[in-house]
């Protein structure tokens, strides 16, 4: 399956993911800037926010509680926010759309 | 002159952190990772947790894929230490005797498990955790229902328990403090923490002086001060870190229990930074000096690091904070716990899910936060500002931590 990552700058990168991975590994394994995942993907630091397109905010559904208390320490923080390491990538999100915010660049 | 580029040394979280930072903000000379270990930089906490007991594999703790140094031109150098820093040449020395010139150096060497100097510790199947090689070897040790001592019950120590006992092994902690987690949680939280190990069947011993480890080649039992012994298959000794400082010492930097570095990560040397689990630094919302072992904190320095090097504004400081995962029960701990300060309940324990504020005077100062993340977000947002709250409204569990209510003016 694949996802798209989209730059602030409005760069895109399309990579292929495995189904059962999550966003966030999808980001890391193909070295995409932008999800940091510094607590390696725990649900705990949130420098892996992303924003869903909004075509796909059904298929991705809620954030846990634990997953929006740490949202609520973003600055950033949009109706469409999520936690990347929080996205399990099912096969109907084949082709999801994924925006990364201007801060979890250096 | 040609920029000699920036070496790390250390190629764990911060090493890794400021690599990989370096190159996404652009820098244009040479970036050098150089790390001790078999392995591209990895994340330790998920070792005393998911590694354990099997459910995460050991490819999914690298922070980021081995192929991506190469992408970034981040020369990777593992399997390597670095034997000296010579400051004035700005340079260092690798084991096979190879020179590489610098013209910043970071630090970033991590600290290993505290020696235990008693009898029996070279005995086999007795092992400390810190890295992917010791999981490894603990998880092949460990005979089926077998029996697990584990000398000292901080996180790393109670972790594993949790992970094991969850496996049907038999385990036992023993710690020489008078309760668990003794050294960085409050009282109330210890009390918990042990009532729910012995609820899953974790024999915790608190005041327990371990001064011996029986056995012929391998280990066979754990004895104490008073004459007391458990007996064990396996032993895992868990006492805390000491910072890995000698390189900087040697090099002639200060420091006092960890590298001493200022509020930008500098070392007492100008062009020598350092970051991570082996350094001292003043904190600079707490102002006091702290040397802590967490991911946030080595994150944290490491994109200092990386904006004083690149000329970037620094990025704002955090409260510290940091999380151990326990059977279903996450902790969350913002600002750091001292014995001095007022300690409030906020939520009913039994419930399994509670907050404990530590307060000067009218001012949240740190916080314990069980299976309860909103207290844990909005406390660190309140420990960071000190403002001064009402000690009725802030445990009140019905208003939310943030933003309290407005205090009326005292006349
Ligand atoms: C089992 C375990 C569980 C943990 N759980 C949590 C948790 O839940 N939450 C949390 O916040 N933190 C946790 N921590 C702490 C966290 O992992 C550390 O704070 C973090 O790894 C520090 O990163 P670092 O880069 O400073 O050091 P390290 O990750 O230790 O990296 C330092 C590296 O430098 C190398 N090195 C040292 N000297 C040299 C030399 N001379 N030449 C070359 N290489 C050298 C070392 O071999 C090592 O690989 C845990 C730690 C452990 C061990």
């Amino acid at each position: 399956m694949q996802i798209t990552f989209l730059s602030f700058d409005g760069t895109s990168y399309t990579v292929d993911a495995d189904e059962g991975m999550t966003a966030m590994e999808a980001a890391i394994n193909n070295g995409i800037d932008g999800i940091e995942g510094d607590c390696g993907g725990n649900c705990n630091c949130a420098t892996c926010h992303v924003f869903v397109d909004p075509k796909w905010s059904q298929q991705v559904g809620e954030a846990s509680p634990m997953e929006e208390a740490l949202l609520a320490s973003r600055s950033d923080l949009a109706e469409n926010s999520r936690l990347a390491c929080q996205i399990n990538l099912v096969p109907e999100l084949d082709g999801l759309v994924l925006q990364m915010p201007e801060s979890q660049f250096i | 002159m040609s920029d000699a580029g920036v070496v790390i040394v250390g190629a764990g979280l911060a090493g890794a952190t400021v690599a990989t930072g370096l190159a996404q903000a652009g820098y244009s000379g040479t970036i050098t990772l150089i790390g001790e270990e078999a392995y591209a930089p990895y994340q330790r906490p998920p070792l005393s947790k998911g590694v354990i007991n099997g459910e995460i594999g050991v490819d999914a703790l690298l922070v980021k894929p081995e192929s991506y140094y190469a992408q970034k031109q981040i020369q990777l150098i593992k399997g390597c230490r670095v034997q000296s820093i010579q400051a004035e040449e700005c340079r260092v020395r690798l084991d096979d005797g190879e020179q590489l010139s610098y013209s910043s150096l970071v630090l970033s060497t991590g600290s290993r498990p505290r020696d235990l100097p008693i009898k029996g510790v070279g005995l086999k199947h007795v092992f400390s955790l810190r890295g992917i090689d010791d999981a490894q070897a603990i998880k092949d040790a460990l005979p089926e229902k077998g029996r697990l001592v584990i000398i000292g019950a901080g996180y790393v120590g109670l972790e594993l328990a949790a992970s094991c006992v969850k496996q049907g092994l038999d385990v036992t902690v023993l710690e020489r403090a008078s309760r668990v987690m003794e050294r960085s949680a409050s009282p109330q939280v210890s009390e918990y923490y042990q009532s729910m190990h012995e609820a899953a069947g974790v024999k915790v011993v608190c005041n327990v002086n371990v001064s011996a480890l029986q056995g012929e080649h391998q280990v066979m039992a754990v004895e104490a001060e008073d004459g007391l012994t458990w007996p064990a298959d396996v032993v895992v000794i868990g006492i805390g870190a000491v910072a890995n400082t000698e390189l900087a010492q040697k090099a002639g930097l200060k420091c006092d229990d960890g590298i001493v570095i200022d509020d930008q990560c500098r070392s007492s040397h100008a062009n020598i930074f350092a970051a991570g689990d082996c350094t001292r630094q003043i904190h600079a919302l707490l102002q006091t000096s702290l040397r802590l072992e967490s991911v946030q904190n080595a994150t944290a320095q490491a994109r200092m690091i990386v904006a004083q090097i690149m000329n970037k504004p620094a990025p704002r400081s955090e409260v510290p904070w940091f999380w151990s995962d326990q059977f279903d029960i996450r902790l969350q701990i913002a600002g750091i716990v001292r014995p001095d300060y007022t300690s409030m309940l906020r939520g009913d324990p039994s419930s399994g899910s509670f907050s404990v504020l530590h307060m000067m005077g009218d001012r949240l100062q740190a916080l314990e936060a069980i299976n309860s993340p909103m207290d844990f977000t909005l406390g660190k947002r309140l420990i960071g500002e000190q403002i001064p709250v009402n000690t009725d409204s802030i445990i009140d569990e019905s208003i939310p931590l943030y933003p309290q209510p407005v205090m009326p003016k005292s006349g």
